[in-house]
């Protein structure tokens, strides 16, 4: 039987780690020491592994499991009587509900077009797609506060990994003067992978975010389209007090969210698409 | 508020309706009753759609959504009066954690449910938080209305106690007793 101890010191701190480093809950120094220390320790490595395995097991087990088919009814039932009846009543009326239901989808006293979104196709969608990048910069740049980091390109590649590794020169060179790369790395929020740079200008902080798409694509909208050029449509529009621009290729949507007035974002967006776009292209194929 | 006006109802059901898998499964193992798990779901819903003129654009609406749900389940706890942390065997914990025992490798979803199910309460519900529906320690914090530090603790514990289950379940049966390593240590 082969038997592993964790009897080295570095391999105890890693070890109490590891449920945040698979939560990307770290922060980037701890990240960096606990994958150098995973490259070179079998035994550390098999923890990981052990434990990611698990985690995807019972997420695979756990999600199988779906609502029920009456509920969504049920839960749309309730939300027009605007209060809830008991278990009993409900078992007892579920057919009349049922009929209820059909009689009140004809018979709708307002005339609305149907409830349940079908995905993003309209103009409110767009701006959902744009809130996705949004989302990311508020959760890591500015809760996280990574804007004062000044990771090298060796750092920011071993965050990154070997397939966007190659965005750090591309960034820097095109980026202009007076721009700087705070950190590219990895993160996740509400369960969707990014890949995020915080840039920096003077003491001004955003963020190039990067994810794949997830059945989203814009609805072409001219009202949103900010800048047409060299066949990337650039989308802009200003949320909760951010100045939200972004594109999208074959597989990934890509995002700039700042403060700065929305001339300037959407200037730095401009610069970056296009190379951007390049890089992702060559990735995709 | 999400849209500048009073909100409509096909508003709220095209944002939120398209969560209800999501929190049903949760609620449903959380409580260990499907019957349960499907009225504090409708009722939660219900208190989403209430205040629903507070939600704002940017902001998460599946993440407020839980928080709701777990609102309602804490609310729901209460007034049954039978809910206990299963922190009171802290020490068995404890010593059931001091050795870890190999995760075999063939494992079927009946034996990460069951496996999940034998979790303490406040354990399980921070796994399925994190691992299952993918949120921030910071957001389970805010759901379940307990510390960071909390939420790390009972996830780490939760974890180690699945994999043990995991194990003793798999040696009963026979499986991976002796090809998988042997791994001691307190994870």
């Amino acid at each position: 039987m082969n038997v592993i101890r964790f009897e080295n010191h570095q391999c105890r701190k890693v070890l109490k780690y590891l449920d945040a480093y698979i939560d990307n809950e770290l922060t980037v120094e701890t990240t960096q020491e606990t994958l150098s220390h995973l490259e070179t320790c079998a035994d550390c490595k098999a923890a990981l592994d052990d434990r990611l395995r698990v985690r995807a097991g019972l997420r695979n087990a756990v999600r199988r499991e779906t609502a029920p088919p009456q509920l969504r009814e049920n839960v749309r039932a309730t939300l027009r009587r605007g209060s809830m009846a008991g278990r009993y009543w409900l078992s007892a009326a579920s057919v009349l509900l049922a009929v209820g239901l059909i009689g009140f989808a004809v018979l709708r006293p307002w005339n609305n077009s149907p409830t349940i979104a079908k995905g993003p196709q309209t103009v409110t969608d767009n701006t959902l797609i744009l809130t996705v990048g949004l989302n990311d910069h508020v959760h890591c740049t500015i809760e996280k506060d990574f804007a004062h980091k000044n990771l090298s390109n060796e750092q920011m590649a071993g965050l990154l990994g070997p397939d966007y590794a190659g965005l750090v020169p591309v960034i820097r060179e095109k980026i202009g003067a007076g721009y700087e790369i705070a950190i590219g790395h990895r993160c996740k929020y509400q369960g969707r992978e990014y890949i995020h740079f915080v840039l920096r200008k003077g003491d001004t902080a955003f963020s190039l975010v990067l994810t794949k798409k997830n059945g989203e694509s814009f609805t072409r909208d001219p009202r949103l389209i900010a800048l047409e050029a060299s066949g990337v449509s650039l989308y802009q529009t200003n949320l909760q007090k951010h100045e939200v621009a972004a594109f999208e290729t074959r597989d990934h949507l890509v995002y700039i969210v700042s403060e700065m007035p929305a001339a300037e974002n959407l200037e730095v967006a401009a610069r970056l698409a296009l190379p951007v776009k390049e890089f992702i292209g060559r990735m995709e194929g | 508020m999400l849209f500048g006006r009073k909100p409509k109802l096909e508003d709220f059901e095209a944002a939120a309706l398209p969560h209800l898998n999501d929190l049903y499964r949760t609620a449903r193992r959380v409580l260990m009753d499907p019957t349960e798990a499907e009225d504090l779901v409708q009722e939660a819903f219900l208190q989403a759609w209430k205040s629903f003129h507070r939600f704002e654009l940017g902001t998460n609406c599946r993440a407020w959504l839980f928080k709701i749900l777990f609102h309602v389940i804490q609310h729901h706890r209460r007034k049954m009066a039978r809910f206990g942390t299963g922190f009171d065997d802290e020490t068995i914990i404890e010593n059931t954690l001091a050795y870890q025992a190999p995760v075999p490798e063939e494992l079927r979803d009946e034996d990460f449910i069951a496996a999940m199910d034998k979790l303490p309460p406040a354990y399980r519900e921070a796994v399925l938080l994190v691992d299952v529906e993918e949120f921030a320690y910071r957001e389970v914090a805010e759901m379940v209305g307990i510390p960071v530090g909390t939420v790390m603790s009972r996830l780490s514990r939760g974890r180690a106690l699945l994999r043990k289950e995991l194990a003793d379940q798999a040696a009963a049966y026979g499986i991976g007793n002796q090809e998988t390593k042997e791994v001691r240590g307190k994870a």
